[in-house]
């Protein structure tokens, strides 16, 4: 009965997981330079860090209003200037389909099927960004986002005055997550 | 009567490097701290050695975060702050990545003996003149549980910690 119910919710797990980490290939394609525009629409969202006032890993939407970064959770909004970016960078990562206080109690599944459940992981793209307050100190903040969705945002947030050590253009084919911040200074 | 002698000798030894063990330790310890009024954290540099720029954001944040909760008796001021410009007592801290391994945390809740990351930072505190106070190895680890992005916040803990121990409010 258990084993049964294992093989169930591991094949529907994972069935889930494929769908949400493989996109559509027309998705993918369709990322380039000439629809950035469209990418200005919000955006879901998790703050990772570095936000002022903004709990570490709160979910929310981020979108691009009037020359500055906004993210808005719960009411309430943290904005970035452009201008004050010093650094814009993108990078992917995964994490896990089942998470979160499930994720936790499917550790403790039959059989070691949490083990098999911890990995299916989901893509995503990652956003570092860096920079300067009124009095000149040094701030970053690391957003997640879906895959495909970090790149547009870049290149806008590039567009309205935002700064980057690392330009797409040379790394197309180097993978983002190793990219390495300041190794080319404008 | 031999064996008495002998066990009673054994337990004596044994006794007194149980009590001179931690003495010895707290000794060691007490160290005079180096009065200082503000600690301004310099962005990680990481010349030699690959790390995600995601990682050095969250290294620096944690920091900055932990140490205003463990080190409350400094004012922590950010990298470029012009407010710290004419702070007596300023300390500046410099943080090198000396090492990094990027683990998996795939492979860390499949496995759970593998796939750890773990990142060595060397801290340097100097004065405003450059006179270096204090200087060490601080690592992070993430082995277990967690994600990737952990291992910044391991090391955040024990640099502020580190920074707890060595320095007392001037004044």
């Amino acid at each position: 009965m258990l084993k049964t119910l294992s093989v169930i919710v591991i094949c529907g797990t994972a069935m889930m997981a494929s769908s949400q980490s493989a996109p559509p290939n027309e998705t993918r394609s369709s990322i380039s330079a000439t629809n950035v525009r469209q990418q200005q629409r919000p955006t879901k969202s998790t703050a990772i860090i570095g936000l002022d006032g903004v709990r570490e890993k709160t979910q929310g939407t981020l979108n691009i209003e009037d020359e500055k970064l906004c993210f808005v959770h719960s009411e309430s909004t943290s904005q970035i200037p452009a201008a004050a970016m010093e650094d814009v960078i993108t990078g992917e990562d995964s994490q896990r389909v089942i998470r979160g206080t499930l994720g936790t109690l499917s550790m403790f599944a039959p059989y070691e099927s949490g083990r098999a459940l911890s990995m299916l992981r989901s893509k995503l793209d990652s956003l570092t960004i860096q920079y300067r307050d009124n009095d000149g100190g040094l701030h970053g903040a690391v957003f997640t986002m879906p895959v495909g969705t970090a790149e547009p945002f870049k290149q806008e947030l590039i567009a309205q005055g935002a700064h980057t050590t690392i330009h797409a253009a040379k790394n197309a084919n180097v993978d983002p997550f190793s990219q390495v911040a300041g190794r080319e200074k404008q | 009567m031999t064996n008495f002698f002998r066990i009673a000798t054994c337990s004596c030894l044994f006794g007194m490097m149980s009590l001179a063990g931690p003495r010895l330790h707290a000794e060691g310890k007490h160290m005079e701290k180096v009065r200082a009024s503000a600690l301004k954290v310099e962005m990680i540099q990481s010349d030699e050695i690959s790390v995600p720029a995601a990682f050095q954001v969250a290294i620096y944040e944690n920091l900055i975060q932990q140490l205003g909760k463990k080190a409350s008796f400094l004012h922590v001021y950010r990298d470029g702050d012009r407010d710290a410009a004419n702070i007596p007592n300023l300390v500046l801290l410099h943080t090198t990545v000396s090492g990094f391994k990027k683990g998996s945390e795939r492979m860390r809740q499949v496995t759970t003996i593998a796939g750890a990351t773990s990142i060595t930072i060397h801290c340097r505190f100097t004065s405003v003149d450059g006179k270096v106070l204090l200087e060490k190895d601080v690592n992070g680890k993430v082995r277990f549980f967690g994600d990737n992005l952990k291992v910044t916040y391991d090391f955040a803990k024990k640099a502020s910690a580190l920074v707890s121990d060595n320095f007392a409010a001037a004044g």
